[in-house]
């Protein structure tokens, strides 16, 4: 095996050869997808810049009509704007699905370094902890936290980042054995290195990548487990349009009004894409610059 | 080697541990959770019970004893291996598992194998293909997969597959052919993480710099793609692919509403949403178990795929000062 | 016309099949067609007639049936369904089987008791009871063989362990998925006033627990079933349209869907804010907003087909300006920035939460939340899953709950639902008076015309005083292939498939 003393670059399959710029040239798909997150931000901060209607009055006799000019993508079972409802939804379901991931990421990082690096005791402590975590049924998991918080979408979304914490942490520590075990740790421990800092400097930036190349598909997993309870009734309660609320009730009417479930589906698929691709953008331009 | 061994000894005892907290967790929380089947029973608002016939059905479940005493005696129970009744059903609970077992049992490894073959196709071309747009394409496949509800891949599938085409029926069980829709719908739902993980290492494996010394010796972009990425690629994949088992059962609800099976997954969210205490018990103490098993395999497998891995986890790092340097195994 | 397997799909799977607790829609009508009762009432007129008992007499005081029963009629495990059987059953729904959990039957009278008598069944009350026939006609009524009696409640929780004497017979069930019946072949005994006589006409009933919407109506239309309970309003039309199915609509005899308003509330203390509430309510709204021309709206606290009823719609005719006046003088004059009105600074404000036992709850829900906002209260809407419903609507700062289904039994059961010394559901805790009395007097009345004046008084009561919202009346919706002939019901809405034939042609 060859030893090195820096830590492995991840980069393309490509020759030495590089390109001298700092940024990489910046494809179609980047500007969509900037463009996309772009929009999503001004959802949040302000919505009404978007959609100029009232996302819950109900206007009679327009009920299940599909999207035409007057309603972009139709109107639900109330007469409702379909699109004003998902724009003045982003606050909440980005909102929450960012305190999922934020709460499964922190966590799962910590216990994940913590048993990977410390091993022994704390490993196999920490390891069953994770274990039985894993074992309780997550709905019923859900549940006690939601009980015991309060109904609501960011308690639910807590619910959901503390379940998503076990697999987070035995990834991480997958990672952390297999750093640790790698030479160049071993040549850092020989030279006196403190623990801590070789925690810092060397494992901590090699075994969060897999982790981190999770995030974008944990935030979108997260919207549609939020979905999940708030159909059952544990997270945001109508009329208030979450994105999970609106695939839910989309649901029910799917043969009759497919736009209810499609348009706000589609806009969670358009939101996990560009935000799988701005980490993908951001990776690229983390390695060219290193 | 008996500190293999003594290893597995050892992981088999936490295990037995991790079975019993487990179940006295969700005892107490289900406990402490507001509402029960008996309660909902009687606010029935098609069948109401007068208050003074309440007191009777509460006192035939022990559900006025307190939490200790209700404890001691199921566990009691547990031991003789009576697993008990359904508060909601009546139904025996052994029976229940059982049949919900061997339903999503094939079901998962089903869907397992199916999410194993696109994270695998999908990895590997987002990697090696030698196309650019393919590899684009490919990126796309997780968030895609994952973003998409699989009741809408269900639906679809039997749209065309049973409505239309009549190939398959939704409501019987026509033998193995029965299993393929549901198989491939789950399979889809959880390939995300596993996909993309997989391309994370595939990635990383493949830009280190002993492919590159590989290659100067000579060695074709398949070998060391077969024998050296893969394998060190692998190692976040297949931990990954053992925490699938929790995707899978909570897929596998989802999936098994569309396509009416009554597995493990429906049975389990029946009970959990009506607070059936022995249903509820009874799975988790299966999946504990089951957890614990995937999870030792696991951990013994990762110095078989990348011998740098020591087996017991400790020396480096213990609280005692190594007097001297620890030497993986293997190397 | 005779033979053929009708394949139905249900909306929910079967839960508990065990008689005197059993109260599901699903599982209500898989034991009305395993068994038989001894009343029948006839769905159209609401009538009490005879069925497994031929003819009864009853006392002058009322406390004395004496019922003559059918001769010939056997469980499906050969047993005899006879005088003997009937006490035994009888004894059993009055007075339930504590040591296994199973409790009396839940609006049977107190029992004084029941013997054989000159080869007849003497059923002897402690007080007259104006609905004994009718609990004698619900579900919950129905006769089983003896092994049924003496099974644990955990098998008769489930329908392979009924044994009844109905025109099928349960050949297998798999839980969570399907229960297959099959015509119960010599069956002859079919009350006399139905149509159809004599054995079923289907060779077999197979019903698959689909809960999906999508699904279930999904696998009605390729053809994969024949029948299934429950679409929604908005699938109703689409299948309306489409060639080669019929929707079919059944309102079962019984309780309006209705909101019930608790008194503990302050703010709903003053008769008026109830008043502005009964009256602020458009009704048409709802069912044009929401619903199809299958639905309509409640003319009271009971169907029309319910004895006692009578018409109030004038008092649930949608008038906002009565509802703003009765607010002014509740004192509830100035709104706040939302739009809300507020008394001494407090907003009007009243808190629900979402029925989880309605499919179609969550819409409407809503939109009565939007009429009120209009009117300028505030209704907060809270959500429940089934394991907390009933921990949810304990609450105590809940205001109104939906209560309302068909019943057997509907004023028997009214009266366990709104008396003191029942579930007190208006929250009064026995303050008034005449609605306690006017419970009772109804359920001890011997005499029709007198019964029918009480009931009268009992409806204008509670609904002048505003105690209950009647919203709609509830319609079961069910779809069939066209092939599917004279699908039938009982009067609480459960479907019946004795008289049901496919036309294949």
């Amino acid at each position: 095996m060859t030893t090195t003393l820096a830590p492995p670059a991840p980069a393309a399959s490509e020759p030495a050869a590089r390109r001298r710029s700092a940024l990489p040239a910046l494809g179609p798909g980047d500007v969509a997808a900037a463009l996309v997150i772009l929009l999503l931000v001004i959802a949040v901060i302000a919505p009404s810049l978007l959609a100029r209607a009232d996302p819950l009055s109900a206007i009679g006799g327009e009920a299940l009509s599909g999207p035409s000019t007057a309603h972009w993508l139709g109107t639900d079972y109330l007469g409702r704007d379909v699109y004003t409802r998902i724009v003045h939804g982003t606050r909440t379901s980005l909102g929450a699905s960012a305190v999922a991931v934020a709460v499964g990421l922190a966590g799962g990082l910590a216990l994940g370094i913590l048993s990977g690096y410390l091993g022994g005791w704390v490993d196999a402590a920490v390891s069953r902890l994770i274990d039985i975590l894993l074992s309780v049924p997550g709905l019923l998991l859900s549940m006690v936290i939601i009980v015991a918080l309060g109904f609501g979408a960011v308690n639910a979304a807590i619910a959901v980042g503390i379940s998503s914490i076990a697999s987070f942490a035995r990834v991480t520590r997958s990672e952390v054995l297999t750093v640790r075990a790698s030479s160049y740790v071993e040549a850092a421990q020989h030279q006196g290195s403190p623990r801590w800092r070789t925690l810092l400097r060397h494992i901590l930036p090699n075994a969060v990548g897999p982790v981190v190349s999770l995030i974008p598909l944990q935030f979108g997993g997260s919207i549609v487990w939020i979905s999940s309870l708030s159909f059952l009734g544990f997270g945001a309660v109508p009329p208030h349009p979450e994105w999970g609320l609106l695939v839910a009730e989309g649901r029910q009417y799917l043969l009759s009004a497919p736009w209810l479930l499609l348009a706000p589906g589609a806009v969670i698929v358009i939101t996990v894409l560009s935000a799988s691709h701005l980490q993908g953008v951001v990776g690229r331009v983390r390695r060219t610059s290193a | 080697m008996p500190s293999r061994l003594r290893y597995v000894a050892t992981r088999v005892l936490q295990a037995a541990g991790v079975v019993a907290a487990t179940y006295l967790l969700t005892y107490l929380v289900l406990f402490a959770l507001p509402g029960d089947p008996v309660a909902n029973r009687l606010d029935n608002p098609q069948n109401p019970v007068p208050p003074s016939q309440a007191r009777m059905i509460i006192e035939y479940y022990h559900l006025d004893q307190p939490v200790l005493t209700q404890l001691l005696i199921t566990v009691g129970r547990l031991l003789r291996g009576d697993l008990g009744y359904s508060l909601g059903t009546g139904r025996s609970v052994g029976d229940l598992v059982v049949q919900g077992l061997g339903s999503t049992l094939l079901l998962a490894l089903a869907a397992l194998v199916v999410a194993a073959v696109i994270a695998a196709t999908v990895g590997v071309l987002a990697v090696f293909a030698p196309w650019e747009p393919v590899r684009r394409l490919a990126r796309l496949v997780p968030a895609l997969s994952l973003a998409t509800p699989s009741f809408l891949i269900g639906l679809f599938l039997l749209q065309i597959f049973s409505y239309q085409l009549g190939w398959v029926s939704s409501l019987e069980t026509e033998g193995p052919v029965s299993i393929i829709l549901p198989a491939l719908t789950l399979g889809i739902a959880v390939s995300p993480s596993i996909t993309q993980v997989l391309i994370q290492g595939l990635t990383e494996a493949s830009g280190r710099p002993f492919v590159r010394v590989l290659r100067s010796r000579g060695l074709t972009q398949g070998r060391i793609l077969g024998r050296h990425v893969l394998r060190n690629g692998s190692i976040p994949a297949l931990t990954l692919l053992a925490l699938t088992v929790a995707d899978l059962i909570a897929g596998s609800v989802i999936v098994e509403s569309v396509f009416n099976r009554a597995g493990l997954g429906y049975v389990t969210e029946q009970a959990v949403r009506s607070q059936d205490g022995p249903i509820v018990l009874a799975v988790v103490l299966l999946v504990s178990s089951l957890y614990s098993l995937v999870n030792l395999v696991t951990d013994l497998m990762y110095p078989v795929i990348d011998p740098r891995i020591s087996l017991t986890e400790s020396r480096l790092g213990s609280s005692r000062r190594p007097d001297r340097p620890a030497l993986a195994e293997g190397t | 016309m005779r033979g053929g397997t009708l394949v139905y799909l249900d909306a929910e799977a079967s839960r508990s099949t065990q008689p005197q607790g059993a109260g599901t829609w699903q599982d209500s009508a898989y034991l009305e067609n395993i068994t038989d009762r001894l009343i029948w009432k006839d769905p159209a007129s609401g009538e009490v007639q005879p069925y497994i008992a031929e003819s009864w007499d009853v006392s002058a005081d009322g406390t004395v049936y004496t019922f003559r029963i059918r001769e010939g009629v056997t469980y499906s495990d050969g047993t005899a369904l006879d005088v003997e059987s009937v006490r035994r059953n009888l004894e059993w729904q009055a007075l339930g089987d504590e040591a296994n959990g199973i409790q009396p039957s839940t609006q049977w009278p107190e029992l004084d008791s029941v013997d054989v008598e000159d080869g007849a069944v003497v059923v002897r009350l402690l007080t007259p009871y104006a609905e004994f026939l009718d609990v004698l006609s619900g579900w919950s009524a129905s006769l089983v063989a003896d092994s049924t009696i003496a099974a644990t409640l955990e098998e008769q929780q489930q329908i392979t362990g009924i044994i009844g004497s109905g025109p099928f017979v349960v050949e297998s069930e798999k839980y969570g998925e399907n229960i297959h019946l099959v015509r119960r072949e010599g069956y002859d005994w079919a009350p006399p006033s139905l149509a159809h006589q004599g054995e079923a006409l289907l060779d077999r009933v197979e019903i698959h627990a689909v809960t999906d919407d999508t699904t279930r109506l999904g696998t009605l239309r390729s053809g994969q079933a024949d029948a299934l309970r429950y679409i929604q309003p908005a699938d109703e039309r689409l299948l309306a349209e489409a060639e080669g199915f019929q929707v079919l609509a059944a309102q079962g005899i019984g309780a309006t869907n209705q909101w019930h308003l608790r008194s503990s509330i302050p703010a709903l203390q003053d008769s008026r804010v109830r008043r502005a509430l009964q009256v602020g309510i458009d009704r048409e709204g709802l069912v044009s907003g929401l619903y199809t021309e299958n639905w309509a709206v409640a003319q009271s606290v009971v169907t029309e087909d319910t004895f006692g009823f009578v018409d109030l719609s004038d008092h649930l005719a949608h008038d906002p300006e009565q509802a703003g006046a009765l607010l002014d003088e509740a004192g509830y004059v100035d709104r706040d920035d939302d739009g809300y009105r507020v008394r001494d600074g407090e907003r009007l404000s009243l808190v629900t939460v979402i029925d989880v036992y309605d499919a179609t709850a969550k819409p409407l829900y809503q939109l009565v939340q939007s009429q009120l906002k209009e009117l300028g209260i505030e209704l907060t809407l809270r959500d429940a899953d089934y394991s907390q419903v009933s921990e949810a609507y304990a609450a105590p700062d809940v205001a109104a709950v939906r209560s309302g289904w068909p019943y057997p039994a509907p004023w028997a059961t009214l009266r366990t639902l709104w008396g003191a010394d029942g579930g007190d559901g208006f929250l009064l805790e026995g303050a008034d008076a005449t609605l306690e009395e006017l419970l009772e007097a109804q359920a001890v009345a011997t005499d029709e015309e007198e019964r029918a004046a009480l009931l009268e008084e009992l409806q204008t009561h509670v609904i002048e005083n505003a105690y209950s919202l009647p919203l709609l009346k509830d319609s079961q919706i069910f779809a069939a292939s066209d092939a599917v002939k004279d699908f039938s019901w009982s009067a609480e809405a459960r479907p019946l498939f004795h008289g049901t034939w496919l036309d294949r042609r």
